[in-house]
């Protein structure tokens, strides 16, 4: 039997199967839902029912601006710059060098007192690497006591400050670098005179453009013949240093210092994974008690907490960034969506350990957000998160 | 054939549609269809034989074919639904039918039929709106279970035909429900369920021809009887729910539960009287004892439909005018459906009418409207006025083999 497949009719029925699409339908019969059915949608509010301000070893030497300055009499930020192009140095050999003129480039500045800004630039005296140099490093680090040069400007940010250093410093780094018997140099420390006032400044550090890292411009005579050539290269970082501990206030993080804090919310009741159709957390600022640098992102970083021996454990893929927002009640406040991270809590996919706070680019601004407390006798001004959920 | 077996795969996923609100409850819409034919006539007919119609409801009914048949039907259907707070409309078209009957045996009417046919059909979309967060819960349905079957007829005799068919019931319903924020800073979440399920049935059947000359009442045979029982069904049911949070999905999954369809039967009638055909059916099933997961939803009772319709039949004769060989069809039929939501049974009745074409030699495209009302407008229920419009060709193996030139 012959079968006559492109007959017209099985062509028909299947261009009527084709059409086979409907319109959507509106909306008529919602009676007919049991309300069992529906979703019931909630929210409410919960306080943190923990806060905690701790510090933590910062590392700075990955940054891209480094700290210096000094914010009280109590506290200082010393930036070490080592120079280490071997391969230009080689040109120094046997040469006079005539000067020697140190660049920065200011990025911000906090708290900086009456003018000129005084900062100078002294011989490290102790080794140091800046993938291990860390913050509280610094506390015993030896640096001479005589300045090679000083910087004294406006220290605006923007500013390329520029001083002049004692060409005797330089010839001796060039000999240490080119000479491994001769006596080490480990670089110059930069922080605010003694009895200069006060000031934190950022300045870019190695890690930034050609144009705005740190350079040494050094002028030479060799054969009777003038040069002169750009040191750009090298490794260089900081540390805060204390002559009186400071004092934490119970919930603050601080930018430079390696202060954080711990934050943690009981969300044992929400039972049956609920859908999290939004977590807004709210932290109120101390404006009186906190500082921020000028140009520095008004900004805060909350990671998912991790169990662990440290007080900082956390997980840093995980995080959400808090930005600043006014409330005419309550003030400055710092604004979360913590949506994700609370529906995993809820749903037991990461262990409710709270959340770990810090300054956005904490290397890179002296900032210090002080929040009010869980404890504060003021219920609204208390750490808050503002949950809408549904539950079937 | 194989290009035939291809055409049955590309309807199999085109059984179900979209249409009432009501087929939210239980498995669905419960199709009403016996064959093409059946449509123009309240879809009664369980007892009506012919040499060129096949039934899918009664397998004995398909006794008298005699060449191989082919069947395949097209159903679009207009849902206006209507409640104290307004109307909706929705319309939506799909490959209903698809069959084969091929006689085995001509001495002891042995006719084998195969064929996809609808079983019952979800399709819904209801939002409810929560002013108090900007929330609109919107709950939405589609799928259904679909029926492929085999079916044997045999008669012991001239005047009893008896018939089998063996059901393999499959479908997927799947209910959606989201939650849609106003807001786009909150999330939308939503619960997806897909109830999966299968299992065999069994459908048999009888007629007795000639009734009237059976019991004496006339010398020709004019009156069919027909019955068929339903056996029901244990299903396997798989419930699965995807929940899907801002975060990531989960899964809920019951596997290897149960869903049992019903028993149920029909007894019909069928008197051919001066080339008018007139049949009744009156169909039963028991769904106060269909459960899902070993739960019976409180929305089920028993479902009765009463039909009936008439034909006039037009001339067999292929040498006679076209329009002499048209048969026309009135019928219409009410019917408890197996629904009784918020306290009130839900009833339809229906009206419809159809008209056969004869086509190319013993082919027939049949045509068939049914028009309406389920339900009521109150307060706590809606009224679907509803249309469908079905197309149905039943076509002889001598349409697809080209005539000879000499």
């Amino acid at each position: 039997m012959t079968i006559r497949l492109f007959h017209p009719l099985p062509l028909l029925f299947l261009l009527l199967w084709g059409t086979g699409c409907a319109e959507k339908p509106r909306s008529v019969g919602g009676s007919l839902i049991d309300p069992n059915d529906l979703f019931t949608v909630a929210d409410t509010t919960v306080t943190a029912v923990s806060d905690t301000s701790y510090t933590v070893p910062l590392l700075a030497g990955n940054g891209v601006e480094l700290l210096t300055g000094r914010a009280s009499a109590a506290d200082e930020f010393v930036t070490l710059i080592r120079f280490n192009d071997v391969s230009y140095v080689d040109s120094l050999i046997g040469a006079t060098i005539d000067t020697a003129q140190l660049r920065l480039y200011v990025t911000s500045y906090a708290d900086r007192g009456a003018l000129p800004v005084r900062l100078g630039v002294y011989e490290a005296l102790q080794g140091w690497k800046e993938t291990t140099f860390t913050n509280d490093s610094i506390g015993a680090f030896a640096v001479g006591a005589v300045p090679f040069g000083v910087f004294s400007d406006s220290a605006n940010a923007g500013s390329d400050l520029q001083t002049l250093l004692d060409t005797a410093a330089v010839r001796r780094m060039v000999t240490a670098m080119t000479d491994t018997n001769a006596m080490p140099f480990h670089g110059f420390a930069v922080r605010a005179e003694p009895g200069g006032m006060p000031g934190t400044f950022g300045i870019y550090s190695f890690n930034a453009g050609t144009s705005v890292m740190p350079r040494l411009l050094v002028k030479y005579t060799k054969n009777g013949v003038r040069d002169s050539l750009i040191l750009y290269t090298g490794e260089d970082t900081y540390g805060a240093r204390f002559t009186v501990p400071p004092v934490l206030a119970p919930f603050e993080v601080r930018g430079g210092y390696g202060v954080r804090s711990s934050l943690r919310f009981d969300l044992s009741w929400l039972k049956d994974r609920p859908i999290v159709a939004g977590a807004t957390l709210t932290l109120v600022a101390d404006t009186a008690a906190s500082r921020r640098s000028i140009f520095s992102p008004d900004s805060v970083v909350a990671l998912l907490g991790l169990s662990g021996a440290s007080a900082d454990a956390s997980d840093s893929s995980v995080f959400v960034i808090g930005t600043a927002a006014y409330d005419s009640a309550v003030g400055k406040t710092y604004v979360f969506s913590l949506r994700e991270i609370t529906q995993r809590w809820v749903n037991g996919i990461y262990v409710n350990e709270g959340l770990r706070l810090r300054p956005s680019y904490e290397t890179s601004y002296a900032d210090r957000i002080v929040f009010h407390p869980a404890d504060h006798p003021v219920a609204a001004k208390r750490p808050k998160l503002h949950i809408i959920y549904s539950s079937k | 054939m194989k290009k035939l077996l291809l055409l049955v795969g590309l309807t199999l996923p085109a059984v179900a549609g979209e249409g009432s609100v009501y087929s939210r409850f239980g498995v669905g819409d419960i199709a009403v269809f016996t064959n093409g034919r059946a449509v123009g006539m309240g879809g009664a007919g369980i007892a009506l034989m012919s040499e060129s119609n096949m039934q899918f409801a009664n397998p004995a009914a398909s006794s008298l074919v005699n060449r191989t048949l082919f069947n395949a039907g097209y159903q679009y259907r207009f849902f206006t639904s209507e409640d104290a707070g307004g109307t909706s409309m929705v319309g939506t078209g799909t490959v209903n039918e698809f069959g084969l009957a091929f006689p085995l045996y001509s001495p002891y009417r042995m006719v084998l039929t195969a064929g996809f046919v609808p079983v019952s059909s979800v399709g819904y979309e209801q939002r409810v709106d929560q002013p108090a967060y900007g929330v609109t819960q919107v709950f939405e349905g589609r799928g259904g279970i679909s029926s492929g079957q085999l079916g044997l007829s045999y008669s012991p005799s001239g005047d009893l035909y008896l018939g089998l068919t063996g059901h393999y019931l499959f479908g997927s319903i799947y209910r959606d429900h989201s939650l849609r924020f106003a807001s786009s800073d909150l999330f939308s979440g939503s619960y997806n369920q897909t109830l999966s399920m299968s299992g065999f049935a069994l459908t048999a059947g009888a007629v007795v021809a000639g009734v009237d000359k059976l019991f004496g009442l006339s010398d020709t045979r004019n009156v069919n009887l027909g019955i068929t029982v339903f056996s029901g069904s244990t299903l396997e049911l798989d419930d699965e729910t995807l929940r899907n949070f801002s975060s990531n999905q989960d899964t809920l999954l019951s596997a290897g539960q149960e869903l049992t369809l019903p028993f149920g039967f029909t007894v019909g009638a069928a008197m051919t009287r001066n080339r008018v055909v007139y049949a009744a059916d009156l169909q039963f099933q028991n769904w106060s004892s269909f459960t899902a997961a070993g739960v019976h939803p409180s929305e089920l009772r028993n479902s009765l439909r009463v039909s009936a319709g008439a034909e006039y039949l037009g001339s067999g004769d292929f040498g006679s005018d076209f329009w002499e060989r048209v048969s026309v069809r009135l019928g219409g039929y009410y019917r408890m459906t197996n629904l009784s939501v918020n306290g009130e049974g839900i009833d339809e009745v229906f009206g419809t009418a159809g008209i056969g074409l004869p086509f190319s030699f013993e082919s027939r495209l049949n045509i068939g409207i049914e028009a309406g009302v389920r339900g009521a407008v109150t307060s706590t229920l809606i009224r679907d006025t509803i249309m469908r419009f079905t197309v149905s060709l039943t076509a002889s193996e001598l349409m697809f083999i080209p005539p000879v030139i000499d």
